[in-house]
């Protein structure tokens, strides 16, 4: 197993745990952050594993759906979808630039929310009065920010800057 | 032509086929033992965590709030005493009130009401996702909480249901859940229109399956009704502010103003008997 690997574990557990507790105490406009929409994400660019965005979209979004109980599966799939999107643009971008993940991360937000509504909506017939589209793009600025410090953390601090480690 | 022997290849193909097997049971309503267990088992690891958290949490607020607010509580403690005293006095009379009551009831041979047995919870959660509202409390099966009591605030406001219980913490769903629905009823005595709320993840809740002819109109009060045996007659839910012709006019439906606001609720009451 690679060190790589077992950091984004680590900051995993990190990362939901803050996603449930602090975060969910500091809410941008009524808006909580997805930070483990956001990890998917930095896992796609920057574990060197083929696929990786995809077996990380699916592990954090079933634990996600485990942790959120009904409607079982949504955050699995769209995360997964995420993460393979994350995947599919991950050779063409310049992974020092910080300007592409907070993008990336605004997209990806836009889309996860847009997919959770309509599965939602068309599988278990719920109504959503809320998350107007101004609602959704708060929640992918406030996403947005939070990708920047956190690329910057994880690919700089905790990665080193793309040396590459084996244990 | 393609590797199919190929482990990544194999592993998504594994992932699909889990996405596709998880929808379907979802979907079909199907309860898997061990999937309950995973979660249940899951909430038992990250409590003690998410408690150090909170406490962490609550004391750096605390902390600052303490300096900012000092002069404020020591006039907001002289104001209470005079507040506790005038409360005793009405308590001494609430309690010949109670006497009487009983008395009366006993004499018409009425059915008395029953206290709730409530527990007590702190909020150290909220779920990850910003489209359900769920709550995480500090409170379990340890402190005999079970699936699908209620819950209240402690002003006695509906704030939603035990959807899932670990051992020492809860998985509340609030009321304005887009998943949650309850049985509610107006609370003017010439009216009692019933009808089914259901949350929309807003502030404001759909009451739908109201009778086309039933007497609702704005700043109409909504309880529950009791009629379903999981929630006890008469918690406030909220205020009608606006009500409509639904199904070309066979029904009506009203848009309730929710009493409870599931961001900033820092405290429970789960009525464990009713």
């Amino acid at each position: 197993m690679s060190r790589k690997l077992v950091y984004f574990m680590i900051i995993s557990l990190i990362l939901l745990i803050l996603q449930i507790n602090i975060f969910s105490f500091l809410p941008f406009r009524g808006n909580s952050p997805d930070l483990l929409l956001l990890l998917v994400i930095c896992a796609g660019f920057l574990e060197d594993k083929k696929y990786s965005g995809v077996y990380f979209g699916f592990a954090l979004g079933i634990l996600q759906d485990m942790l959120l109980g009904g409607m079982f599966g949504i955050y699995t799939i769209t995360k997964t979808l995420i993460g393979g999107m994350a995947d599919l643009v991950a050779d063409n971008i310049y992974k020092k630039s910080l300007v592409f993940p907070p993008v990336m991360a605004f997209v990806a937000s836009f889309i996860q929310e847009y997919l959770v509504i309509f599965f939602s909506m068309s599988m278990f017939s719920v109504i959503f009065r809320s998350h107007s589209p101004v609602d959704i793009f708060t929640f992918s600025i406030y996403n947005t920010l939070l990708m920047f410090f956190l690329y910057l953390i994880v690919y700089y601090f905790i990665l080193g800057g793309g040396q590459k480690y084996e244990w | 032509m393609y590797d199919y022997n190929n482990r990544e290849f194999i592993a998504l193909f594994i992932i699909l086929i889990l996405i596709v097997s998880l929808a379907v049971i979802n979907f079909a309503g199907i309860e898997i033992g061990f999937l309950t267990w995973l979660e249940r088992s899951l909430y038992n690891i990250l409590s003690p965590v998410l408690k150090i958290f909170t406490g962490f949490y609550n004391s750096v607020v605390n902390f600052g709030e303490y300096w900012q607010e000092k002069e404020q509580l020591i006039e907001e403690r002289n104001e209470l005493k005079k507040e506790v005293a005038e409360l005793e006095r009405e308590k001494q009379q609430m309690e010949n009130i109670k006497r009487e009551n009983k008395r009366l009831r006993e004499l018409l041979a009425f059915k008395d009401f029953v206290d709730y047995k409530t527990e007590g919870a702190k909020v150290i959660g909220h779920g990850p996702s910003t489209l359900q509202n769920k709550i995480i409390i500090n409170k379990g099966r340890n402190e005999g909480i079970e699936e699908k009591m209620p819950v209240i605030s402690y002003n006695g406001i509906l704030v939603g249901r035990v959807e899932s219980a670990g051992n020492s913490s809860a998985r509340i769903q609030m009321i304005n859940d887009p998943d949650f629905v309850v049985a509610g009823i107006v609370q003017r005595e010439e009216s009692r229109a019933a009808g089914i709320v259901k949350g929309t993840n807003d502030d404001v809740s759909i009451m739908e399956k109201i009778g086309w002819d039933e007497d609702i109109v704005e700043e109409d009060l909504i309880l529950t009704s009791g009629l379903s045996d999981s929630y006890p007659r008469g918690i406030p839910i909220g205020r009608v502010i606006k009500v409509e012709e639904d199904n070309y006019g066979v029904s009506q439906k009203a848009e309730i103003s929710l009493f409870i606001d599931s961001r900033t609720i820092e405290e429970v009451l789960v009525i464990t008997d009713f």
